[in-house]
């Protein structure tokens, strides 16, 4: 059971933010690399999982990097990082959200739409929100949607840099529809969290988060189990 | 309702160019607080549903994944409802609700609560309390439906091996898989043998009584009998293995519960049980909205049903908005209006306990979890009833490092204080058997302090006597000093309507639907089963009575299936590569060990 996935770490990502600003759609292109002009709202994908690979060099090379880490820590052909990505299912229309959707996520995705002001303040909320319920520990990252639309953008990125730089928060600015950004995102939101784990743990086994979990998909006799208890 | 309605699939706009549903969230009026939107006006649904606890939250993924339309409620500002998993904030909140509350149905007495919080500088959200803690069964039907509805993706499981009973002022372990019983210096070969005739007997998969059994015998009288089995492992099979409530239950009842523990070795490994990581069925229910959600149930914490006109289809909820509902409405008792119509009680009582102990000492190797067992009569309470206890470590995310949650619960009568003395009187021999335990410190040793002769015998080498003595030192030091600090001390009892005793509702549920007189449907209050047995079955058995027939509850067929497959197999070749590895090895082990004891009872049988 104790068995450590090395060279491989997961890590869960939440997304948060108003209605249509764009967050499936970001998860879309970055999952599918695809996207669809008139999505419905989500009802919910809700789960998916993609992973990530880093060089050696994009973790030694990042501005995250203090030296602290050498070519040593590394293995030569890098890392791989699996994200689950958890998009919101409805539930926080009527902030109704689950503690579960929050908790143990290593980072969350805040998205507005640069079109739409009051979806800044929105962002804003879901920020507070995470501070008060979320682990400390849980990286922020706040990021513009609909970066193709420039032309009809109602917020400037300067305000946005003043308001991450007071909360220190990270920011990006994207576009699902074309793409631009968005795996830079989440390869930015792997360096970062893969940084952190190194400097804390001084190992590979990042997440010790699954190091004892039961997968219950993999049951050992590999039959299904679909026999019930006969009492 | 003979009718089938559309999947949620089916329902899906097939044109992907349908406008978009426009966004209820209205404009801001602050960060600081927004205001909670309302519900839309003359909304309308099929089902409303109050109260999020587990068999309510599987109805509503259930219902709505089948292609009714649902609306779900809680009076809570949380998940979970009786079966919640709360932060000791909020654990300070159910108290006051639960015990000044003059409106609703009261399922809670008896309540008192203890925190210290000046000496421990609590950080309420680190703790996950559960209200009615749960362990599963690998061959279980919610172990099942988990997989089926795909819910497990949102938790994480963990294994439980430790069952321990108490006797003689001591806690023991019983060993009940065929290969531990075979290593175990515990038991001498007589009785091996005789467990391994019952282990026999008890895994065949139709259990088969001998004819000339006295009518009524009981399970111990027939331990004894048939098996020639001595008290002490009679008691440990009966109440720690089949975590048997009811001294007094019928034989083949428990048997069946015995059974499923054993069954339930090397499904997933090899140990027993399994618990959700964070929290347990408090965790369970949370995943299960969250799939409800995913299927189009809406959702709307603090909010309750102020009431329900039977005749018009409307109910009013306490935030103004006037609901139509088309079929039906499901609530928890402490949730709705009314009380069900010719319901009896029953009691369950309960201690739970936050102490500044790790507890790691009851834990097997790589887990944070253990089950102990005061059967009866093994307290000086002269407990009646077994008193059954969960002990959860840090490990699983309920509680920090250096601390530990002591769930204790007996179903043993309120009348004259007998339930909290029973478990007052087991609390007390948690925390002697702790002490006694933790302070002599058998971890120190490691390999340089023992020689092994060639007859294996382990000798002490110098180093090993030094810390031998200076652990009796400090052994003989601490048990003056060391004691057990509560954090939290919560005791109260909850009403049930299972009758426990009954050996109809022997599985934790039974078979009517109680309902209001306004037809409003109750769903069973959390029993005393400390498993998850009978829950997928309470809410199968609810979804009937809605949609006509259960054949085709949570039988979905989920869109993204091909994706997710094949993205997981993108994953590192090598990673796989790994796992298969691995799983052979496992296979291999247990292969090996089957086949030990294969030649074990052959030698039994020649
Ligand atoms: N022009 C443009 N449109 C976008 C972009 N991203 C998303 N959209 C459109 O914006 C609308 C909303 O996108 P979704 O991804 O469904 O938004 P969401 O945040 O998931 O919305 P909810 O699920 O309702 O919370 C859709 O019509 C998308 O096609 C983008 O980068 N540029
Ligand atoms: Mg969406």
């Amino acid at each position: 059971m104790n068995r450590q996935r090395s060279k491989q770490s997961q890590f869960k990502i939440v997304l948060l933010g108003e209605s249509a600003v764009g967050k499936s759609s970001v998860v879309q292109r970055f999952v599918k690399n695809s996207f669809d002009e008139y999505r419905e709202s989500t009802i919910g994908a809700a789960f998916l999982t993609q992973s990530i690979h880093l060089s050696k060099n994009d973790i030694l090379s990042s501005g995250d990097n203090d030296n602290s880490i050498t070519t040593d820590t590394i293995d030569d052909d890098g890392i791989t990082v699996k994200f689950e990505i958890w998009d919101t299912a409805g539930q926080e229309r009527y902030r109704s959200l689950a503690s579960m959707y929050y908790r143990n996520a290593n980072a969350a995705i805040i998205v507005y739409d640069i079109t739409q002001l009051e979806s800044l303040d929105k962002a804003k909320y879901w920020i507070k929100e995470l501070q008060r319920q979320a682990n400390k520990d849980t990286i922020i990252i706040l990021t513009g949607n609909k970066l193709d639309l420039n032309d009809e953008r109602k917020i400037s990125i300067d305000d946005v840099n003043e308001f991450t730089s007071i909360y220190n928060l990270l920011n990006f600015e994207v576009s699902a529809k074309t793409g631009e950004n968005v795996n830079q995102l989440f390869k930015d939101i792997a360096i970062k969290l893969v940084i952190k784990n190194l400097k804390s743990n001084n190992n590979l086994n990042t997440t010790n988060k699954h190091s004892n979990t039961i997968n219950l998909n993999q049951n050992t006799n590999n039959t299904t189990n679909d026999q019930n208890c006969a009492c | 309702m003979s009718d089938r309605r559309p999947s949620i699939v089916e329902r899906r706009p097939s044109s992907a160019l349908s406008s978009r549903r426009p966004s209820i969230i209205p404009q801001l009026e602050g960060i600081e607080k927004p205001n909670t939107p309302n519900l839309p006006e003359n909304m309308n649904v099929d089902v409303l549903i109050c109260g999020t606890g587990l068999i309510n939250s599987i109805l509503a993924a259930a219902l709505s994944w089948q292609g009714t339309s649902v609306l779900h409620i809680d009076s809570n500002p949380y998940y979970g409802d009786d079966s919640a998993t709360l932060t000791i904030e909020q654990i300070k909140n159910w108290f006051i609700g639960s015990k000044f509350n003059k409106t609703g149905f009261k399922n809670y007495k008896n309540i008192h609560l203890y925190i210290n919080d000046n000496d421990f500088n609590i950080v309420s959200k680190d703790y996950g309390i559960d209200l009615s803690p749960k362990i599963l069964f690998p061959r279980s039907s919610l172990l099942d439906l988990l997989i089926k509805s795909r819910v497990y993706h949102y938790l994480e499981f963990q294994s439980l091996s430790n069952f321990h009973t108490f006797e003689n002022n001591n806690l023991g372990k019983l060993n009940a898989n065929k290969e531990d019983i075979f290593t175990s210096n515990e038991i001498d070969l007589n009785s091996k043998r005789k467990l391994m005739k019952f282990l026999k007997f008890i895994s065949s998969p139709v259990i088969e009584l001998p004819d000339n059994l006295p009518k009524d015998i009981s399970i111990q009288n027939f331990l004894k009998k048939n098996f020639k089995l001595d008290d002490k492992l009679i008691n440990e099979i009966i109440f720690t293995l089949g975590l048997i409530n009811n001294p007094k239950i019928q034989l083949i009842d428990a048997l069946n519960k015995i059974k499923r523990y054993i069954l339930s070795f090397n499904i997933y490994g090899n140990f027993p049980t399994l618990y959700s990581k964070f929290g347990g069925p408090g965790e369970i229910s949370q995943g299960f909205c969250r799939s409800a959600a995913v299927a189009g149930t809406i959702y709307k914490l603090n909010t309750k049903l102020k009431s329900y006109d039977f005749e018009n289809k409307t109910a009013i909820l306490n935030d103004g908005s006037n609901i139509k509902i088309n079929e039906r409405i499901i609530s928890s008792l402490n949730q709705s209006i009314n009380k069900p119509e010719n319901c009896k009680f029953y009691e369950i009582s309960r201690i739970i306990a936050i102490v500044d102990k790790s507890c790691n000492e009851w834990f097997q190797d790589g887990e944070s979890s253990s089950i102990i067992i005061f059967p009866p009569n093994s307290l000086n309470s002269q407990n009646e009833y077994p008193v059954q206890c969960l002990i959860m470590g840090s490990e699983t995310g309920c509680c920090p490092k250096g601390r530990s949650i002591w769930y204790l619960h007996t179903i043993a009568p309120t009348i004259n204080d007998i339930a909290i003395n029973d478990l007052n009187s087991a609390l007390l021999k948690l925390e002697e058997n702790y002490i006694r335990e933790s302070t002599f410190n058998f971890n120190e040793f490691n390999d340089d302090d023992l020689n092994y002769y060639n007859n294996n015998k382990p000798i002490l080498t110098e180093s090993g006597s030094m810390k031998l003595s200076k652990s009796l030192l400090d052994f003989k030091f601490k048990f003056s000093n060391e004691r057990i600090n509560y954090l939290m001390k919560l005791s109260f009892t909850q009403l049930t309507n299972i009758d426990q005793l009954n050996p109809e509702n022997i599985n934790g549920y039974n078979k009517e639907i109680l309902k209001t007189d306004n037809n409003i449907i109750i769903v069973n209050m959390p029993s005393s089963e400390l498993s998850y047995d009978g829950i997928v079955e309470e809410a199968k058995k609810i979804y009937k009575e809605i949609v006509g027939d259960d054949s085709d509850f949570f039988n979905v067929d989920f869109e993204d299936e091909e994706e997710e497959i094949e993205i997981s197999n993108e994953l590192d070749a090598e990673i796989k590569a790994e796992v298969e590895e691995i799983i052979n090895v496992d296979n291999n082990q247990t292969t090996q060990s089957n086949q030990q004891s294969e030649e074990f009872e052959m030698e039994l049988e020649s």
